[in-house]
């Protein structure tokens, strides 16, 4: 399993707490002073502080998106 | 229409707030009040996050300060995009977490300094000697102005924030930030043509958005940071040490796991915000939870109430260090959320990770734990007496 992280630019605010939890991950633009994940795909090492930053941030601002393994995607086709 | 005799003002809103915000939240989530000219008061979390973060809606192109308080522009706070937009990506680049970092070390010197001042004495009075300055002196290093004046406009905004409006107090601090505002637009004009290495000088270069900042712009802002850096931080870590004050445990656990310091920062930031809330003005119909609203009705949107929703928020009348999430709105939430904000937590966590250091055991002297007139605008306490044993300055 992976997964991935999206940050959605029209209600981020840029209260930073992502980076608290995540700092591998997430950093503060600094132009706009919205957040930006460095890696869409998330190794499975930080994945709890990438879902313990999501769960963080004020605005809903961070989505987690689940992908099943492509082994067994692969095998579930077939 | 659901009337609720609302007063944010009144003298012992302090002590009755939780209560009050409860009934409200279980009985009324958007009652209407008649005080202050009439405005209804929204009190649950999930509609309180609904219209903050819904500037179509509900507007900040008026006072935001319920009643409205004059107090001179203060961009972005009281205007909606595309302005907010423009003025917020000004200020942006000056409070991102690598931008606090680079002005930590003056915290810390000012933290230190503002400590060794009273550490030897066994006594000291936390909101004049330690709450007030150290965040003043943070926001002048910050602006690049000079830090040894900070009272000049410290000292007007805590007179504002704990009097009544209309009282001559209050009236007395309104004109004392008049005359502090010459003071800025000096500030300002200086540096024009005349640039120097600091934030004044590159908010009047800026271009964001392909707009020439002009000299109205920067007044505005830096006047905007100076009210929105100094009481508010004040007035929350004067919250943290009456609560500590009155909490042993918490305190001894603080003591003895540091590392917990940031994240009951943040508890004490949801229980006790500095501010009860903020209004919004409504630009079309439209409802919040079962309540119609009309055009021109103002919105009051309790963070204050919201941070205590129990639909959110587990055990929320409790203390608890490691809560995790804590999505308090302590700071706003939407596009007007405050923009200060990871500086506040580094002023506050600096402050009390070295107060704790350094003062280990303090009680309160409760006869000089002194309450505000009113919490309307910023909750607070106009003073914390302590005492302790005396300890060496650091030099």
């Amino acid at each position: 399993m992976s997964v991935r992280c999206v940050v959605d630019h029209s209600v981020c605010q840029g209260h930073g707490r992502c980076i608290l939890y995540a700092p591998e991950i997430f950093n503060i633009r600094e132009d706009d002073g919205r957040a930006v994940a460095h890696l869409d795909v998330i190794p499975s090492s930080l994945e709890s502080n990438v879902r313990t930053a999501a769960a963080a941030c004020p605005e809903r601002a961070i989505t987690i998106l689940d992908e099943e393994d492509p082994d067994r995607l692969r095998g579930r086709d077939a | 229409m659901p009337e609720f005799d609302f007063d944010h003002h009144a003298p012992d809103f302090k002590d009755r707030a939780p209560e009050i915000y409860a009934w409200l939240r279980r009985e009324c989530p958007v009652a209407h009040t008649t005080n202050h000219g009439g405005f209804w008061v929204v009190s649950r979390y999930t509609d309180v996050f609904a219209a903050a973060r819904d500037q179509a809606t509900f507007s900040s192109a008026f006072s935001v300060v319920v009643p409205p308080t004059d107090v001179g522009a203060l961009p972005p706070l009281e205007v909606d995009s595309p302005e907010l937009d423009r003025y917020r990506r000004m200020l942006a680049r000056f409070f991102t977490p690598n931008a606090i970092r680079r002005i930590e070390p003056r915290i810390e010197v000012a933290t230190r300094d503002a400590i060794d001042a009273f550490v030897e004495r066994g006594r000291a009075e936390l909101v004049s000697e330690f709450a007030n300055p150290v965040p003043a002196i943070a926001t002048m290093e910050l602006l690049g102005m000079d830090p040894a004046e900070w009272h000049v406009f410290a000292g007007p905004l805590h007179d504002a924030s704990y009097s009544p409006p209309g009282s001559d107090a209050f009236n007395r601090a309104v004109d004392d930030i008049s005359a502090f505002g010459q003071r800025i637009e000096a500030e300002v004009d200086d540096r024009i043509g005349k640039p120097r290495d600091d934030m004044i000088s590159a908010l009047l270069a800026d271009e964001s958005h392909g707009i020439q900042a002009t000299r109205d712009d920067v007044i505005g802002l830096v006047r905007m940071v100076i009210f929105g850096g100094m009481d508010t931080v004040s007035a929350t870590m004067s919250n943290v040490f009456v609560r500590l004050g009155r909490d042993m445990v918490l305190r001894e656990r603080l003591r003895s796991e540091p590392t917990l310091i940031p994240s009951t920062i943040e508890e004490l930031l949801r229980l006790d915000p500095p501010i009860q809330g903020f209004g919004r003005k409504v630009l079309r119909p439209c409802s919040l939870g079962d309540q119609p609203l009309t055009p021109g009705d103002v919105v009051f949107l309790l963070w204050a109430s919201a941070n205590r929703d129990e639909a959110v928020f587990d055990r929320p009348e409790e203390v608890v260090p490691d809560r995790n999430p804590n999505r308090h709105m302590a700071f706003g939430v939407g596009p007007h959320r405050c923009q200060g904000s990871t500086l506040a937590r580094e002023e506050m966590r600096i402050m009390l990770t070295r107060f704790l250091e350094r003062v280990p055991m303090f009680r309160l002297v409760e006869e000089e734990v002194v309450p505000p007139a009113t919490i309307g605008i910023a909750n607070g306490w106009m003073s914390v007496g302590v005492e302790f044993d005396p300890g060496p300055r650091s030099r």
